[in-house]
């Protein structure tokens, strides 16, 4: 049972500020006593005990201190309650005797604490006022790097805090980011190490967090099933390495990061932790405000607006790379308005704006799911599919189909498969994609596959109605300089490839 | 024992006259000893600092109180220990001037 104790806080103010004095003081003065007994022990200069007693104070003092400084700022909260506030400023003065009650045992205190500071920051996101928002988040970092300094002695509180804050840590970035109001600038350095506080105190509950101290189940999923996966994306970004967070609830964390993905339009998902997620959502905002003319379908209507974006809008430097081939080159890849109008989604990359590895990976172009993880393919599968079911063979993976016969499938591939002396016979060895459409079947390597490492490797196998087959030595895609004035720096499946463009037969 | 404290105190122990140099060494080992004791007063002070605020009009209750004990118990010890210290400091110096005779009776 909690114990409760009245107290008045400018004393215990008074109280904490003799306390931290006197750890400071240990801290400056111990070695020194304790030295000089040492050395002059043989001639009586040691006091008996003392140097024991000496590291006693000293490990005691920090404790202490830090417990007290929590006591005081949990009374200083309560005096500011609006019940305590009269009491304590009533009449126009400050009644210096008034007392109020708080806990005493420093799980209580660490929980009560917790729960203001959760309640502070949920008030800073809300706030419209950017000096108090500043505030009261800068005054949740000192709270979290101050537990973080206790070591474990700061893990009940920081486990209550991150059960408590669980959705508005999630949230944190995407707020940041949309403060600055241009919603077309990165997160600034300010903000990264903002986010990297709270990140690191994150990963600190997750890896070592057990029994009471481990985030609830509703936390957890505030923060790997969060409205914005991008913001939680971005805290991760900028937090500590992935093996701060442990192997066990921070590795979940870590991997749902890495296999989300965020909504930009109807049929136009994003990775989620693609840097550009709030660029290319005010690009849609800006597209979606536009009139489109002459539109005969939904789909046609959603290409024409990514078009646009692409080539007019003042987000068109995020079109790099295979991006810009897609959408802003001079022939725009109707395939992509085609998976718009079948109700099918489209997987986009801009790699950042540095490095020009913008892709798009979607079904209507088998090839542009070479080197893709499972988790985003899987999320293009059209509604309405059949699946995931096991595959027939019993091996690791699995398939989706629809009624029309056409399937997608991932196979994990067997390294010890024997080599039958086939061309594609290592892309077996690894994970790929098979998919069939118009009596076509599709081999591609997935990620991991050991042909993506093999520059002579086969990447990619086409099977004809007819049984013929081709194979193709088809890369990931790279930075090409310039390939996007000319719009030669990727080659095409189809071309010289015995008729095997995934959607032209049937078309 | 002399000579060992007379080389961790840098004389080396034959440039200069013995005279001297236990002079020197004495007044060595008193001020290492003046610094610890200066270094406990000033924990004492600390000390001293915090108990004034230790009463029924910082805090009331159980919990308070019985924190308040084992602090007082456990700091009052630890401050008749530091006053202990310059008796220390003394007895350093009246050892050294002990061996200073020795050595001298030595001849």
């Amino acid at each position: 049972m909690t114990d409760y104790v009245s107290v008045n806080p400018d004393r215990l103010d008074q109280v904490t500020r003799r306390l931290e004095a006197l750890r400071d003081g240990l801290a400056a003065n111990v070695a020194l006593v304790t030295t000089m007994m040492s050395q002059y022990a043989q001639q009586g200069g040691d006091v008996p005990g003392l140097a024991r007693m000496l590291a006693q104070a000293q490990a005691r003092s920090v404790r202490d201190a830090a417990d007290m400084r929590a006591r005081t700022q949990l009374a200083y909260r309560a005096e500011n309650t609006p019940v305590n506030f009269a009491a304590f400023h009533g009449q126009g003065s400050l009644d210096e005797s008034a007392m109020l009650s708080i806990p005493w045992d420093m799980q209580a205190v660490d929980q009560q604490a917790a729960l203001a500071d959760a309640q502070e920051l949920r008030d800073a996101m809300d706030s419209k006022d950017s000096g108090e928002r500043i505030a009261k988040i800068q005054q949740a970092e000192q709270d979290i790097m101050d537990h973080l300094a206790e070591g474990q002695g700061g893990l009940a509180y920081l486990s209550a805090f991150y059960d408590k804050a669980g959705a508005q840590v999630a949230g944190l970035a995407s707020v940041l980011y949309s403060w600055d109001g241009t919603l077309k600038q990165p997160l600034s350095v300010r903000d990264q190490q903002t986010l990297n506080i709270f990140a690191t105190g994150l990963a600190y509950v997750l890896k070592n967090g057990t029994g009471n101290t481990a985030l609830t189940a509703q936390a957890m999923g505030a923060l790997t099933n969060a409205p914005d996966m991008w913001s939680v994306a971005m805290l991760v970004k900028y937090g500590p390495d992935a093996k701060a967070y442990g192997t066990g609830a921070g590795a979940n964390l870590l991997h749902a990061v890495s296999t989300s993905t965020v909504q930009i339009s109807p049929h136009v998902i994003v990775p989620a932790n693609d840097p550009a997620v709030p660029e290319l959502r005010a690009a849609w905002a800006w597209a979606a405000k536009r009139p489109v003319y002459l539109a005969s379908t939904a789909g046609d209507a959603e290409f024409t607006r990514w078009v646009g974006i692409a080539t007019v809008s003042p987000f068109r430097d995020l079109f790099k790379g295979q991006l810009y081939r897609e959408f802003a080159s001079m022939t725009p890849d109707f395939r992509i308005e085609g998976a718009f109008t079948q109700n099918e989604n489209v997987l986009i990359t801009t790699g950042g704006l540095s490095t020009g590895l913008g892709a798009v990976v979607f079904f209507n172009d088998p090839r542009s799911l070479l080197g893709a993880p499972p988790e985003e393919v899987e999320k293009l599968v059209p509604p309405g599919w059949t699946g995931p079911r096991p595959l027939r063979t019993g091996k690791p993976g699995w398939r989706y189909f629809d009624e029309k016969g056409r399937l997608i499938a991932y196979e994990e591939g067997d390294p010890s498969d024997s080599d039958l002396g086939r061309p594609d016979s290592l892309l077996h060895r690894g994970p790929y994609y098979k998919i069939a459409e118009n009596r076509y079947i599709y081999r591609i390597a997935a990620f991991r596959n050991p042909t993506l490492a093999d520059p002579n490797a086969i990447t990619i196998s086409i099977e004809a109605p007819d049984g013929t087959k081709v194979y193709l030595n088809q890369r990931m895609p790279t930075d090409v300089p310039g390939d996007e004035v000319n719009g030669a720096g990727g080659d095409d499946l189809g071309d010289g490839a015995g008729g095997g463009d995934a959607a032209a037969p049937g078309e | 024992m002399f000579g060992a404290l007379a080389d961790r105190l840098g004389y080396g122990g034959h440039e200069l006259g013995m005279g001297q140099l236990w002079a020197e060494a004495r007044q060595a080992a008193s001020e290492d000893m003046g610094r610890a004791v200066a270094a406990a007063d000033a924990i004492s002070g600390l000390i001293k600092n915090v108990q004034p605020f230790l009463n029924s009009g910082t805090w009331s209750g159980q919990a308070a109180d019985s924190w308040m004990g084992d602090w007082n118990s456990f700091y009052g010890r630890l401050l008749r220990m530091l006053n202990d210290l310059p008796a220390a400091q003394a007895a350093v110096v009246k050892a050294i001037d002990s061996e200073i005779q020795a050595a001298q009776r030595r001849g």
